[in-house]
């Protein structure tokens, strides 16, 4: 898991003398990979185990909708996919996953690609 | 088209827990008695009151790979011309996800809100692409006359659910049926006004499934309308228009296939020769089998507000990570920048021991 947590402006009020005074929430962000493994079927003609590989990618987003006093506030998004498959050793996998959930014409789309793959103990 | 790095496992090492083949006393069934002792490597409950370990691994589900491919399309258009999609029609038109969208938008403006593509086991694979969306909730004006919104998020997304039943459970082992069920929640604007020319954001909830045998390479349609267009046929077949104005028509389609799990190379790392033999191999001699696993994650900024066009195969191609990032680039727009930040660990987690273990 590598995650870290990001300050995020969540709101602005104005001071006494006018000046924006902005309020934060803490966002946490990063990617958690989870493997667990299980044996395969009893009628199942393989030997090598079946593993669960499961993604959780969540990250920030630039966003476009104003906060006001010339801020934005940012979107978050979270990609996450759960499967399992026969173990299969130095088989890259890739996944992708993209998208444009907002409506707002401007606001970018997110792409993630994801690249994994097992490969024998002790390899570089 | 800007391209980071998010994260990259340079070789985690991962051990993983495993019980493998008929061999193994756990899936014989014979009861599995662990040392429990204060050397022993079992869970400090365990080690207090000696209860016999039992390791906590489950025969796998059954397992049928295969690469699935979904896109998401939004068509907004009058709620006439959305009545008259049909889906079988749309499915003649959906070879590729480019055909679709072109049929598409000729019945309104279309957008692509959503596309996944990856391995999948048709018996069970979840995916789920969510974000929060902030959307004004309020305004208010500060006594220096400066407008600041109020803010909320909401969560939105696309959540697929593959599911088959097991051969051994009366499903049909040649050919299994598998059902995609999927949710879909998208952003849109309602009707009521917040502010001046601010209206209120509005979520559009649907759920889909559909079970059909599993046949490779054959695009499958689903489609929806929001109830919103129904409602507005209604209002006009009854020559009303009295009650409030609908909010947008929208049709929601879905293409989504399946295909042979035909991804990558596995000729990597060559000097082990069979690379699956070694893994057996391992497993005969205990219930510990350790891996070296990577992952890389990478994002895309895109250089338009328009999902770029990826091309999945030659991104399957790359044998290494290096490669995957070059060919990432390779699709990047003209006048683009590319920028590479990338962090790497390195830890090493146990996870059970069982009396046949050996270090």
């Amino acid at each position: 898991m590598v995650r870290t947590n990001k300050e995020v402006v969540s709101g602005t009020t104005m001071g006494r003398d006018g000046e924006p005074i902005n309020s934060y929430t803490s966002q946490s962000m990063g990617v958690s990979v989870r493997l667990s493994a299980q044996a395969p079927p009893k009628n199942a003609e393989r030997e090598s185990p079946d593993v669960t590989v499961s993604f959780n990618v969540s990250a920030d987003a630039p966003g476009t909708t104003e906060l006001g006093l010339g801020q934005t506030v940012q979107s978050f998004l979270v990609i996450s996919q759960e499967h399992n498959e026969p173990l299969e050793l130095g088989r890259p996998r890739v996944m992708l996953a993209m998208g444009s959930p907002s409506p707002a014409e401007q606001t970018k789309p997110f792409v993630c690609v994801i690249r994994y793959q097992f490969g024998p103990a002790g390899t570089k | 088209m800007r391209i980071t790095c998010l994260w990259n496992t340079g070789l985690l090492a991962v051990t993983t827990a495993m019980l493998l083949g008929p061999r193994s006393e756990a899936q014989e069934g014979r009861p599995v008695v662990a040392a429990t002792g204060p050397g022993s490597e079992a869970g400090p409950g365990q080690r207090a009151r000696g209860i016999p370990y039992r390791p906590a691994m489950q025969p796998s589900a059954e397992i049928l790979s295969a690469q699935f491919q979904a896109t998401v399309y939004e068509v907004q258009g009058t709620a006439e011309r959305l009545a008259s999609l049909d889906a079988k029609a749309l499915t003649s038109q959906a070879a590729t996800p480019e055909t679709l969208h072109s049929a598409l938008a000729q019945m309104g403006k279309t957008r692509l809100l959503y596309r996944v593509e990856q391995p999948v086991n048709v018996f069970s694979t979840t995916i789920t692409i969510g974000s929060s969306e902030p959307v004004i909730v309020g305004t208010r004006t500060t006594v220096t006359g400066q407008a600041v919104n109020n803010i909320s998020y909401l969560n939105v997304g696309f959540i697929v659910r593959l599911s088959a039943p097991s051969p051994s459970k009366g499903g049909n082992s040649a050919i299994p049926t598998v059902t995609t069920a999927i949710k879909l929640s998208v952003l849109g604007s309602g009707e009521k006004e917040i502010a001046s020319g601010q209206k209120e954001s509005a979520i559009r909830v649907m759920s889909l499934e559909q079970s059909e045998s599993l046949e490779l390479d054959q695009p499958r349609v689903l489609l929806t309308i929001s109830s919103n267009a129904l409602g507005a046929f209604r209002r006009s077949a009854d020559g009303g228009g009295r009650a409030e104005a609908p909010i947008t028509p929208a049709a929601y389609v879905i293409r989504y296939k399946f295909s042979p799990p035909a991804q990558g190379s596995a000729a990597v790392e060559s000097k082990s020769a069979q690379p699956e033999t070694v893994a057996a191999e391992t497993a005969r001699s205990t219930n510990i089998l350790t891996a070296q696993f990577q992952a890389t994650v990478y994002e895309v900024e895109a250089a338009t507000n328009r999902l770029p066009a990826l091309e999945m195969s030659a991104l399957a191609r790359a044998a290494t990570p290096e490669l995957l990032l070059a060919a990432l680039r390779a699709l990047e727009s003209p006048g683009s920048s590319t920028a590479l930040i990338s962090r790497s660990m390195s830890s090493r987690t146990r996870s059970w021991s069982g009396p046949t273990r050996r270090s």
